[in-house]
């Protein structure tokens, strides 16, 4: 027995390998006096993480076997020499005997190799590179995968807050404009793999070490664990908050709105060659936390009530939204927070419905101009009850 | 024809070898229990089981972690009870007791000496979509009290809401069914 899935004074639902290595799911599906009767699936390591994490429901799971048969087990327990093991196809299967429509297991799963930051860090001694790990743990995510869309804008959260922090180093912060192409190039960081658990990117520098001289990616990315680190302490949070420019906070709002908008906490782990690992976690709840924080500690952040409002487009996939304020005559668009995204889901949209919705508008530092453009995202929303919405 | 747990033709349960069992006997006896082998301590013989096999439980079972209950519970119970009806007795046999499961005759488990009670009721509701044996039960709530023995939280590998319940008190508890068998 490897693991079980629900147990009433036995396991019903558990997986299961044989003494030749042969891994089977089972469930219990019928009994009498003085027997029970189980279905086993045989079933490989790849289609086992498929139905242990949900991907693949369970019903499926029981109605294709990869093998094309399953065993139906009898446990006698009055004449155990008359236990029956029989190889039955899934047409054969009592349709009732099967799993529902739609069920599924739902357990985190590691699809990928686990990787810890001893490990990290010896890699890092290995390679003779700094080797940078996040590890992101949103709360709906059963595989050792990512939603491409959302690790995108993580990754490119990352890289410009990395960006902004080690122009800070530099001694060359600027609030605006581009950032010196020899600062980019010593920040930037590659993509080596991903690993579990719950996923994890492992990331490198893309330039090689400087010997001798610390570089701009290891002062960046030990800020950057400072940060992450100083989540559970506002006090702590609000001094390096105030030691940085406006751009590393825009870039580092962005990539905590981007981890809030995933549900996901963050955990680095930063090791250098023969160097013990540094590690921080922020937790999904101080994710929050920390924003809140970040929000009202700078002037680059402002809330804008609107009280006659219609929706445009709800993107809900996406997390973004498109108003437009009757009372200005403007159009806003953005990503929603999570409570936002709850409450707009479902409202109608056109120009006969009208809704009071509050917002965010934060300043954001363009990497090509000398351009401050603004973001918004959207806080809550609600229907305006006095006018009467059709 | 009897069984025993060391019987090595015996399929045990679902035919792979144990499960609940694997992790037990886990910790000390619970003080407020005692035990079959622990000298001057009170040894419990629930009402239920007192007219058949005693259930001889074993050293450091109940384990020193476990807490007396309070509150509501779920568990499974006949499918051919309806909405309303009480459980009756035979819904209260130990495991241990049963003349088949995985834990029949299987004394040296301590997790066999306990009943399997659910503080979420949602957790039974999501076991029906995956097996018909589940569909096939009843579901009772129960009620239990601080005097009528101890509880410990054992949640299946996905994380849920299962429970250990030790009776002390030979009463069966107060229960009814709240949701009638689905097949």
């Amino acid at each position: 027995m490897d693991e079980v899935y629900f147990d009433h004074e036995g396991p019903r639902l558990f997986s299961a390998t044989s003494r030749s290595g042969r891994r089977f799911l089972a469930v219990a599906v019928d009994e009498d006096e003085s027997s029970e009767t189980y279905l086993y699936l045989p079933v490989s390591d790849a289609r086992f993480g498929e139905i242990r994490s949900g991907a693949l429901d369970l019903r499926t799971a029981f109605r294709e076997p990869e093998d094309g048969s399953l065993f139906v087990v009898v446990a006698d327990y009055e004449q155990p020499s008359r236990n029956r093991v029989s190889v039955v196809s899934p047409d054969e299967v009592a349709e009732d005997w099967l799993p529902l429509e739609g069920s599924r297991l739902q357990a985190s799963t590691a699809t990928r190799p686990v990787i810890t930051a001893e490990a990290l860090s010896l890699e890092a001694s290995q390679r003779g590179r700094a080797m940078l790990a996040v590890e992101l743990d949103p709360a709906d995510i059963y595989r050792t995968e990512y939603p491409l869309r959302s690790l995108a804008r993580i990754s490119r959260g990352i890289q410009d807050a990395v960006d902004a922090l080690a122009q800070e180093a530099a001694g060359r912060a600027t609030a605006r404009g581009a950032i010196p192409e020899s600062i980019l190039q010593e920040a930037e960081l590659a993509f080596v793999e991903s690993r579990a658990a719950s996923f994890v990117l492992v990331l490198a520098p893309t330039s090689p070490p400087r010997l001798f001289e610390a570089s701009l990616l290891v002062d960046a990315s030990a800020r950057m664990t400072e940060l992450i680190e100083a989540g559970h302490d506002p006090e702590s949070l609000s001094r390096l908050l105030a030691g940085s420019g406006p751009r590393a906070r825009a870039k580092y709002r962005a990539f905590l709105e981007a981890l809030q908008d995933d549900d996901s906490g963050a955990s680095f782990w930063f090791a250098e060659p023969n160097t013990p690992p540094r590690t921080a976690t922020l937790r999904r709840e101080e994710v929050r936390g920390s924003l809140e924080l970040l929000r009202s500690t700078t002037t680059e952040v402002r809330e804008i009530e609107l009280s006659r409002a219609s929706i445009i487009a709800v993107h809900l996939r996406r997390g973004t939204f498109e108003l437009f304020d009757h009372a200005l005559g403007r159009r806003y668009a953005g990503y929603m927070e999570p409570d936002a995204r709850l409450e707009i889901a479902g409202l109608p949209t056109g120009d006969q419905y009208f809704y009071r919705a509050t917002l965010l508008a934060e300043e954001q530092y363009s990497e090509t101009t000398d351009e401050v453009f603004t973001e918004h995202r959207l806080r809550s929303i609600s229907e305006r009850t006095e006018t009467g919405n059709p | 024809m009897s069984l025993s747990a060391d019987d090595p033709d015996r399929i045990r349960g679902p035919g792979l070898g144990s499960a609940r069992g694997v992790s037990t006997p886990r910790h000390l006896a619970h003080p407020a229990l005692g035990c079959e082998t622990c000298v001057g301590q009170v040894r419990y013989i629930p009402k239920t089981m007192a007219n058949s096999a005693t259930p001889h439980r074993p050293p450091g079972c109940p384990p020193a972690t476990a807490a007396p209950p309070d509150g509501t519970f779920f568990r499974l119970v006949s499918g051919k009870l309806r909405v309303g009806e009480a459980p009756g007795d035979g819904e209260w046999v130990l495991p241990v007791s049963k003349p088949k499961g995985e834990c029949a005759g299987a004394t040296d488990r301590c997790d066999c000496h306990a009943h399997s009670v659910f503080a979420d009721v949602d957790d039974l509701r999501r076991a029906r979509t995956w097996s018909q044996w589940v569909r096939s039960k009843a579901i009772a709530s129960l009620q239990l009290r601080s005097d009528m023995g101890l509880i410990e939280a054992s949640p299946s590998d996905i994380g849920d809401s299962h429970n250990d319940w030790w009776p002390i008190n030979g009463d069966p508890p107060e229960a009814l069914v709240v949701e009638e068998a689905q097949a």
